[in-house]
Formats: structure tokens, C-alpha cells, sequence
């Protein structure tokens, strides 16, 4: 199914499940005055609770600009974030770093690791900032799911690519999120590597209900997803359902020859 | 590549402006250091080494080497010199002690050079000092004083004053105040100018101090000595200005060599700072370029061209940081004299030295330091394949020894190699520094190929620098240690605290290496000071046994009372025992032997006197020897000991009847070589006078009572200062407490250098890690918890530089006190609250340190940290 982006044009909840995220009329500027540069440009999206999202675009579209708002690392320039019920934008820097680490769990592309810290001291870490201890069970199982048993007190240092990025989905999941961000993921893994940390992400949404958020510029990788989201020139350009690869790699031709 | 080079300094000015104030700080740091240490070296040359203007000097002959205690010279002999042919004139000087008293009518104890008053030479020519206001004296009632003398005393021209001289009081008006030459302080001690007659008869008791010569017009003032000695006769010593200069500095030779070395040290110290600073900088700088050197190699820069670039980077930064920091440290030097003198504590003579030769050391130092500090990294940075460096350049890793290496290259074990080639360097040095310590302490002294202490110090040196060596291998046991609470208090902060200080040993390990050898230095001087007081303590104690003692007021080589104050004193009412003291060199093969206090009868109460053999009751004619002395000469009770009385007079021999253990006080005091008699001395030297007397109070007199009775009765004699054996102890400390002032104030600038070591340090290692305090900060770290990690590596890097820096301070403490058991350092005493307050000040310090730093990582924008 394909839809435009006139469709979405709709009040915010309308028709939809519970969104876990959303954004209202988002809009971001770089620069100021006559070099700015608008990577956002009144964006109205909700991400459902419970499915894979990706998002995609060329070069410049936006894409991880929406990301980087949407996970409250940076605040827009007008519009609105929510996640769940909370506006994003209106919180202090405090209450936003205490949101990431209580509600979100992000996956980057590459460097998400603390060097000096062992593997389950990486997983763990978000819920040690906030002086908690983790949930042994639901460790474990985040633990086991992602294949990394005897490798938890191995430093990134000692871990491979692919293990790195095994860890790193970990510890997005390990605090149970309400939302889990992954910025091109596979970007820095071979193909096979790549594929299980896509099948991990894909496992939480199956069956934990964890709602994922990915960018990627990877058609493949946007396959393992419910829904893909393009993103042309700061937005919204068209959406799709139940991807594969191939309906991926014909919408964003149909975005490239768009003028 | 200079366009290259010189394009870098203008594109990063963060870099720039770190890597320039670490060659700033440090190159201000030993400019500091060598100005302070040439001034206080030029000003304790000048107190004790004043020559006077005299071309030739006649005196009275020294008995048995004691350059400070000579004899009269009979005035009349100035015109038996003035007859010698290419003498221009010839004129008798008079001097002598001469003291300020108090309210309370008693002289002032002065520390510092000993007080003279002195006659105005009639001969212009031989005067030494300035007239500054006023007239000179010309009644017997007048005086003219010192500038720097009358204002301390609060006195100006016109006002009355009181002087102690030679044990009695007169008052006086001032008619004037001098200087030295060319408007600088008076420096050799001279506070008081009467005029000729009067002293004559004031100062003139002994005869005239010296007849002062003034050589004609191009004569050889060599031969005109040896024609006054001819012309003068026997019975006096006869020197030239310069030699006369050269004695009086070698007579106070050991302390300003005791100064001197501990100066240079602290220069050394110095440099081994500044240096560790710099380098330290570059290793962090250039690592960071190592993706921009490649880069460069990439598109075809040869090796020779990448390091002609950072040379030519790293020598304009170097030329420029170390032309600052010659000025920073010129001021600092002048503020850190400033506060000495705030504070009480001003140097003998104050003109700042900055000697030609510092500017060329500090610049040439800090260039050189900088040049070589670039290039290591830099060349090791051009050794990696510039494909290899092009790969994203994260954090560096993190080095886990032990650990296994996911990609072990041929570089890791070159690198090890490398390492342990440094490693045993270090313990080399740290065993031959040991064996050099045992060797000099255990050993017989005579045995060894150098002076003892020489031996020790070389050892001592040599374990501080094999444990500068070794450092980074003690950083990962003592910082996991140190951490091992922070990471149990901080939780995960502390733990990331100490995982960052021991993410790199050898950065860790230098950056506290300054706070390291600046504690070091403290705690040793702390050990000492406080071991010194503790002997002192135990000696007083076990030897004074006098309640009070009566001396004479000053400082430096004993003053002598009138022979009448031990009758008076002995008349006093509660007064059991007084003894008096008298002083003199005496030879005994050749040697001269200090001959102390000795009235046998009136010791014992007074003095204890540990005899091995014979009994001092028994000494009447005879002489009690110091069991040293009779073993060296192999004699024992019963033999005879060849005194020598004067150093013109035959051997005498004289009945040992006992030996005893000299146990004196550290650096000479208490009792002397040989005891004998005092009608047995002043048998054979009348003219020695009384330098003290001690007291004992009788049983059921109060101490304090006596002591005011004896006060009042001594006070026509305002000379005569009563102290108890308190205040020789307070006296003592007062001097130890002068000499850590001065101490202090060096290492405060080498803690202040430390510090913004620590600063510069910790913000480039920020810098670094900046992608990952961004993804901490990402995952939910909030910015207080950024600040608590980072001010934790900053004092676990602190406390590091304490831990070591003490240990090897009280270790080398210890050393000494055993080295100078001997000289008197009987007691090993640990200041344990002051190297407490070490370790607390280290840790301020690191908490300090980490101020800015720790803002500026807090600060840092998240989304643009990650991106790097």
C-alpha cells in the first residue's frame, strides 16, 4: 500500500494505534537568516507503538535530523515533539538527558561503546546512571537473545565489528524503552553481521512489542521493517507498508526522479 | 610544508593555546625558580661574604682555624704599616657585637647575619657604606644607624635608642642613617657607626679589630701583602681583600652549600617539570594529528616533509611560549619575594637577579624540550601506513596488559619492546640508586671514593629517577587502589574515573609526576624539619638539665658576657647552681678541638655528660675527652692529652681522667670535644670570657620567679639574654620554620605548575574522548554526573602524585636522618598531620584542577560530540 503525503495531513492521533512518538509541524534551521538551511520543514509523523519503522531518504533529506529530535538530542526550531504523552521540546536539558536514559535506547552507527567499560557494564549502563539495578531476568534474556554469553566480560577493544553492535542493541533494549533509535545501524558491518542485529531489532518488535525507529539508506535493511517512512527535502515524501526490498528500491527511484 | 605548518598554528587555536601554555607555565617555572635561587644565593653571598674595601688587612692570628673569633690588633701598628712603601694610608678599625633592646630593656636577639658597630674610617676611600640622612656621629653620644635597622626600630634621625653594647646598655640619639654602596642595603651586618674616639673606647677593649690598607696607585697588591706582613711581625695574619672575601664565604661555606645544592636542586627540579609538562602536551597533540599527518603523507608528503612541518610548528610555538614564560616567570619570582617579604620573611638583600645566562637557558631549554616533544610522536605517527591512520580514528584503545589483543600487529610488539627496554632501565636505576644509599649509610665513611653524603644523595637520586621510570607500571596497581573507593562511592562516575586514569599509565604517570617531585620534596623537607625538631627535643632534654640559661644576645658565633653577670646571677635568691660556660678552640695534634662549658663542680646539675669511663668529679687539673677523639689518638684514662693552648705555644700534656659519648646538638652545640676546668682553662687563657651560664633553680623555687628575679638583676647588663630551655627550642624551630618558608614558597610554584599541569592535561585528554562523553551523554549521563567523573580522574591523578610523591619523600627523609644519626639527627620524626594535609591539598588540588575541564566536557553539545 502506498499513500501521499497528502493522507497524512491529519490531526495528530486520527485513525492511528497509540503512537509511542509524534511530531507536530517539526521544523529544524541550521544557520541563520539568508544561509539557513531548513532540514525540517513542518514534519507531522507518529510512529505506532509496537512496529518497526524506518526511515529513509537521500543525502540532505532530513532523515537524521528527525531522528536526532525525535531522541532528544536536539530541540527543533518550531513544532513539537511528543513521546508518549510528554512534549519533548519543553523540557530542560536536565529532564531531556533523564528521558534518554530512562525511555529511550539508541543504537548508532558506530562508536557506541565506553572503551573502558566491559561489555554488560555497556549494557548495563544507562540503568547505573540512574543508580538502578538492572532486571536480572530480563537481562539475561536480552543477554541470550543477542548471542553474546561468553563475551560479557570482554572490552570493546576485544570484540569484533559485529559483536560491538550485538552489545550496543543490548543495551537498547536492557531498560525496556519505550522507544528504541537506531541510527544506521549496519552501516559499519558486513552483510551477515548486519542481518542479525537487524533480526535482533526485529525480534524485540515481534516479541516484546518494542517499538524501533531506524534510519538507514539501506533497502535491505528497511525491508526487516513494518513501515518505511521517505523523507525528501526536509519531508515528508511518501510512506510504505510491509517493505521489502525490492518496493524500498522502487520508491526511492521514484523519490530520485521527482523533481 | 612551513606553509603547511604555519597554516596549523592559525587553524587550531585550541591546540595552539593548550600546547603554549604548557611551554609558558613551565619555562615561567624554572625562570621562576633560577631567579629565586640565584637572589637567595646572591643574598646569603652578600650577608656572609662582604669583603670590605680594604685593599690588605691586618688582623689578629685565628686560633686554630675559627675564622670568627680572632684576637685584637694593637692599633698602633696602622703606623708601622703606613710606612710600607705603596701603602696610600693605613687606618686601625674597630668593631664589635652590638645589639637593639626591647621595652623591656633587653637586647633584641636579631636573626640573620651577626650586628656590628663599627668606627667611621677617617680614610674616605676605605668607607663601606653611605651616608643616607643626616650627619655621622662626632660625639660619644651619638650614633649614626643602618637605613633598613633604624626603620625596623621604628627610629629616624633626631630620636633616642638604646644599644646593647658588649653587655652594657647606652642611650644615644641618632644623628643619622647609611646604606651600602650605590644605594643598596647594607648587607655584612654593620647597624651602628660611632665616631673614631668613641670607639675607641667603646668598641676598642681588645685593640682595633683589623688595621684596614688602602694600596697606592698600581701597586701589586700581592707583594704589598707580603711587605706588611714583614713590616707587622708576628702575632698577626696578614690577607688581601679578595682573599679575605673568599675566607669569610668558605667560612660560611657549608651552609651556602647546603643552600646552593638545595637550589640547584630545585632548579633541576624544575626543568625535569617543564619538560615532563611539554612533552606530555605534544604526546597528546601530535597523537590527535596522527589521522592529519597521514592524510598528508597520503597526498604524497615525504617523512623528511611531515617532520619538517611539525618542526617548524613546534619551534615557533617553543620560541614564542618560551619568551612568555620567561617574563611570567621573572614576575612570578619578584611577587613570590613580595609575599616572602608580606608575610615577615624577607630575604638578607633583595635586588632580583636574573643573571644573563637565564634567559638563554630558559628559551634554549624550552625550544629543545619543545623540538624533541613534537617529533617523537610525530615520528611516530609517520611510521603508521597512512591507510591505516585514514580508518576512523576513534578514542585511542585501551591498552588492558594481560588482556588478549584483537589485532596484535608487528607494531604492538615493537612498541612493548620498546616498553620494556624503558622498564629495565628503571630498575636498573632504582637498584643502583638503592645499592648506592646502602652503601653510603652502612659503610665505613673512610672507605667510600666520595663523600658520604655525595654517595647518599647520588642514590637517592637514582631511586627518584628509576621510580620516575617505573611510574607508569605503578600507576595501574596504586590508581586501581586509589580508585578502588571512588568506584565503590561514585558508582558507575567513580568507576569511569578510574578507568580514564588508567586508560593511558604513561600519561597518568607524567602529568602527576610533577606533583610527585613537588610533594616529594615537601614531605622531605617536612621529615627532616620535623626529625631535626625532635632531636633537638630529645637533646635538650636529655642533656640541659638547666632550668635557665643565661647568653648573650645574638645570632651566630657566640657573644660573650661580662665576667661579673655569674656572680650575680649566682646571687639571686632560689638560684641553686650556676655554671658557667666558657668557650674555646684549643689544638690537640694539630687539630682544632671545641672546648665547651665546664666547670666540673657545676656541671652535673646543669649538663649531662654521659661518661663511659673514668669520673668527672675526678677532673680538677686534668681533662675529660670525648671517647671519639681519645680512640682516634688511641689514648685512654690515665694517658696524656697534648694540648695545645695557643697556636704559638708548645703542646702541653694534660691527665685524661675521663671519656664520654659527645652527643651534641644536630650542626654543633652542646657539649664539645674535650671538658676541662675552668681554673684549668683560664690558667692558661686568661682573656676567655664567660658565653654563658646555666642555671639550675633550687627545690621548691618557681622557674618563673627565678627567672624574673635573675632578669631584674641583670639589668644593667642588657647583653645578658635569660631563655629557658623552651625557647632554645623555639629558637631553633623559628630557624627550621625560616628555612621552610623559603622552601615553600619554590614548591608552591612547582605545585601551582603541577596543578595547571594536571589541567592542561586532563582538557587534551577531553578533547580526545570527546566522542565518547558525548555518547555518555547521549545513553542518559546527565551533566553533573560528566563533572563528578571527570573531578575524580583529576584527583585520583592527584592522590597519585602524593602517594609517590610522599613515599619516596619520607623514604628519602629517612635516609638522611640515618645518614646524619651521627651529626646529632638522633630522632626520626613523622610530621603525620602535615603529609595528612599532603594528601588533602593534592586532593584540592585535583578538584580544582578539574574545575574548568570538567565544565567544559559537561558543556559539550551532545549531537556535535557524537559527529566527531
Amino acid at each position: 500500500m502506498e499513500t501521499t503525503t497528502a493522507d497524512l495531513d491529519l490531526p495528530p492521533h486520527a485513525g492511528l494505534p497509540r503512537a509511542a512518538a509524534r511530531t507536530v509541524r517539526l521544523t529544524k534551521t541550521y544557520g541563520r537568516a539568508d544561509t539557513a538551511v531548513t532540514a525540517l520543514d513542518g514534519v507531522d509523523l507518529a510512529f505506532e507503538a509496537g512496529r518497526y519503522t524506518a526511515v529513509m531518504g537521500p543525502s540532505g533529506s532530513g532523515k537524521s535530523t528527525l531522528l536526532h529530535l525525535l531522541a532528544a538530542l536536539d530541540r527543533p526550531t518550531s513544532g513539537a515533539v511528543f513521546l508518549g504523552d510528554t512534549d519533548v521540546s519543553s523540557l530542560s536539558e536536565r529532564a531531556l538527558t533523564r528521558l534518554r536514559r530512562d525511555r529511550i535506547g539508541f543504537v548508532f552507527q558506530s562508536f557506541n561503546l565506553v572503551p573502558t567499560l566491559n561489555a554488560v557494564e555497556n549494557i548495563t549502563l544507562p540503568q547505573r546512571l540512574a543508580g538502578r539495578r538492572p532486571d536480572r531476568a530480563w537481562l539475561d534474556r536480552v543477554v541470550a537473545t543477542v548471542g553474546l554469553g561468553d563475551r560479557l566480560r570482554h572490552r570493546p577493544g576485544e570484540l569484533s565489528g559485529g559483536q560491538q553492535q550485538r552489545v550496543a542493541v543490548a543495551r537498547a533494549l536492557a531498560g525496556r524503552p519505550e522507544i528504541v533509535f537506531a541510527d544506521e545501524p549496519t552501516g559499519n558491518l558486513d552483510s551477515r553481521s548486519g542481518g542479525e542485529v537487524l533480526g535482533f531489532l526485529r525480534a524485540s518488535v515481534d516479541e516484546d512489542a518494542q517499538t524501533v525507529v531506524m534510519v538507514t539508506h539501506d533497502p535491505g535493511a528497511a525491508a526487516y521493517a513494518d513501515r518505511v517512512v521517505f523523507l525528501a527535502d526536509g519531508r515528508v515524501a511518501s510512506e510504505l507498508t510491509d517493505p521489502t526490498a525490492e518496493r524500498v528500491l522502487d520508491a526511492l527511484k521514484r523519490l530520485e526522479v521527482r523533481p | 610544508m612551513i606553509g603547511v605548518a604555519l597554516a596549523n598554528l592559525r587553524s587550531a587555536p585550541g591546540r595552539l593555546i593548550a600546547t603554549a601554555l604548557a611551554i609558558v607555565l613551565s619555562i615561567a617555572f624554572v625562570t621562576g625558580t633560577l631567579v629565586l635561587t640565584d637572589t637567595i644565593d646572591a643574598s646569603f653571598a652578600d650577608a656572609f661574604g662582604g669583603g670590605g674595601a680594604a685593599d690588605v688587612t691586618v688582623r689578629g692570628q685565628a686560633a686554630f682555624g675559627d675564622d670568627l673569633e680572632r684576637p685584637g690588633v694593637d692599633p698602633a701598628l696602622a703606623e708601622v704599616v703606613a710606612g710600607v712603601d705603596g701603602v696610600a694610608a693605613a687606618e686601625a678599625r674597630y668593631a664589635a657585637p652590638v645589639a637593639f633592646t626591647g621595652p623591656d630593656g633587653a637586647a633584641v636577639s636579631n636573626p640573620g647575619p651577626p650586628t656590628t658597630a663599627v668606627d667611621v674610617p677617617t680614610v674616605a676611600a676605605l668607607a663601606t657604606v653611605e651616608l643616607r640622612d643626616g650627619r655621622l656621629a662626632a660625639a660619644a653620644d651619638e650614633v649614626a644607624l643602618a637605613a633598613a635597622a633604624a626603620e625596623e626600630q621604628g627610629v629616624a634621625v633626631g630620636d633616642a635608642v638604646t644599644l646593647a653594647l658588649d653587655g652594657a646598655a647606652r642611650d644615644l640619639t641618632v644623628v643619622g642613617t647609611f646604606g651600602g654602596p650605590d644605594g643598596a642595603e647594607v648587607v655584612d651586618g654593620t647597624t651602628a657607626l660611632f665616631d673614631d674616639a668613641t670607639a675607641v673606647a667603646e668598641l676598642g677593649a681588645g685593640g682595633a679589630a683589623s688595621i684596614a690598607v688602602l694600596a697606592a696607585d698600581g701597586a701589586d697588591v700581592p707583594a704589598l701583602r707580603d711587605a706588611v706582613a714583614r713590616a707587622a711581625g708576628d702575632g698577626v695574619d696578614v690577607v688581601t681583600g679578595d682573599e679575605l672575601a673568599a675566607e669569610t664565604t668558605a667560612a660560611f661555606g657549608t651552609v651556602l652549600d647546603y643552600i646552593t645544592v638545595a637550589l640547584v636542586g630545585f632548579a633541576g627540579v624544575s626543568l625535569l617539570v617543564g619538560a615532563v609538562l611539554i612533552f606530555n602536551t605534544f604526546a597528546i597533540t601530535v597523537a590527535q594529528r596522527t589521522r592529519e599527518l597521514a592524510l598528508l603523507r597520503a597526498v604524497g608528503a615525504g617523512r623528511g616533509q611531515v617532520l619538517t612541518a611539525v618542526l617548524v610548528e613546534a619551534g615557533v610555538i617553543g620560541a614564542a611560549g618560551s619568551a612568555a614564560g620567561f617574563g611570567v616567570g621573572v614576575g612570578l619570582a619578584a611577587g613570590l619575594l613580595a609575599v616572602l617579604e608580606a608575610v615577615g620573611f624577607p630575604l638578607p638583600a633583595a635586588p632580583l637577579q636574573v643573571l644573563a645566562l637565564t634567559p638563554v637557558v630558559a628559551v634554549g631549554l624550552g625550544v629543545a624540550v619543545t623540538l624533541v616533544s613534537a617529533v617523537l610522536p610525530a615520528l611516530a605517527a609517520t611510521r603508521v601506513p597512512p591507510v591505516a591512520a585514514l580508518q576512523a580514528v576513534a578514542a585511542p584503545p585501551v591498552r588492558r596488559p594481560g588482556a588478549a589483543r584483537v589485532l596484535p600487529g608487528p607494531r604492538a610488539g615493537a612498541r612493548d619492546a620498546g616498553h620494556d627496554a624503558v622498564h629495565a632501565s628503571g630498575l636498573v636505576l632504582l637498584a643502583a640508586g638503592v645499592a648506592a644509599l646502602a652503601w653510603g649509610l652502612v659503610s665505613d665513611p673512610a672507605a667510600l671514593p666520595a663523600p658520604r653524603l655525595a654517595v647518599i644523595g647520588a642514590g637517592a637520586l637514582g631511586v627518584l629517577a628509576g621510580t620516575g621510570v617505573l611510574t607508569p607500571v605503578l600507576v595501574r596497581p596504586l590508581v586501581g587502589l586509589l580508585g578502588a573507593p571512588v568506584a565503590a562511592a561514585r558508582g558507575l562516575q567513580g568507576q569511569l574515573a578510574r578507568e580514564n586514569a588508567l586508560r593511558n599509565p604513561a600519561r597518568t604517570a607524567a602529568t602527576s609526576a610533577a606533583l610527585m617531585i613537588g610533594l616529594g620534596l615537601v614531605s622531605f623537607a617536612l621529615v627532616f624539619a620535623s626529625s631535626l625538631r625532635a632531636s633537638v627535643t630529645a637533646t635538650l632534654e636529655e642533656q640541659f638539665r638547666a632550668d635557665l640559661q643565661v647568653q648573650g644576645a645574638s645570632f651566630g658565633p657566640p657573644v660573650t658576657l661580662p665576667e661579673e653577670v655569674a656572680g650575680v646571677v649566682a646571687a639571686v635568691d632560689g638560684v641553686a647552681v650556676a655554671s658557667v660556660a666558657r668557650e674555646a678552640d684549643v689544638g690537640v695534634d694539630g687539630v682544632a678541638r671545641e672546648q665547651t662549658p665546664g666547670d666540673p663542680p657545676t656541671i652535673a646539675p646543669v649538663l649531662s655528660v654521659a661518661v663511659v669511663d673514668g669520673d668527672l668529679a675526678d677532673l680538677d687539673g686534668g681533662v675529660a675527652v670525648a671517647s671519639g677523639v681519645a680512640t682516634d689518638l688511641g689514648l685512654a684514662v690515665g694517658d696524656d692529652l697534648p694540648v695545645q693552648w695557643r697556636p704559638d705555644a708548645d703542646p702541653e700534656p694534660v691527665r685524661i681522667v675521663a671519656l664520654y659519648e659527645q652527643s651534641g646538638l644536630p650542626f654543633g652545640g652542646g657539649v664539645g670535644q674535650l671538658v676541662v676546668a675552668a681554673e684549668r682553662l683560664l690558667a692558661a687563657l686568661p682573656e676567655v670570657a664567660p658565653t654563658g651560664v646555666l642555671v639550675a633553680v633550687a627545690d621548691g623555687a618557681g622557674v618563673a620567679d627565678v627567672r624574673a628575679d635573675v632578669e631584674t638583676a641583670l639589668a644593667d647588663y642588657p647583653g645578658a639574654v635569660v631563655v629557658d630551655s623552651q625557647e632554645v627550642l623555639d629558637e631553633v624551630t623559628a630557624t627550621i620554620n625560616q628555612i621552610l618558608v623559603l622552601i615553600g614558597a619554590l614548591l608552591a610554584l612547582s605545585v601551582l605548575i603541577a596543578l595547571f599541569g594536571i589541567v592542561n592535561t586532563l582538557s587534551l585528554s577531553i578533547l580526545e574522548r570527546t566522542r565518547e562523553i558525548g555518547l555518555l551523554r547521549a545513553v542518559g549521563m546527565l551533566r553533573t554526573q560528566v563533572r563528578t567523573m571527570i573531578r575524580w580522574e583529576a584527583v585520583l591523578v592527584a592522590v597519585l602524585g602524593a602517594v609517590l610523591g610522599v613515599g619516596i619523600g619520607v623514604l628519602f627523609g629517612w635516609i638522611l636522618q640515618l645518614a646524619l644519626a651521627g651529626d646529632g639527627l638522633s630522632t626520626l620524626s613523622l610530621p603525620w598531620l602535615q603529609l595528612v594535609a599532603a594528601f588533602v591539598l593534592a586532593g584540592v588540588a585535583g578538584v580544582l584542577a578539574a574545575v574548568v575541564p570538567a565544565r567544559r566536557a559537561a558543556r559539550l553539545d551532545v549531537l556535535r560530540a557524537l559527529s566527531i
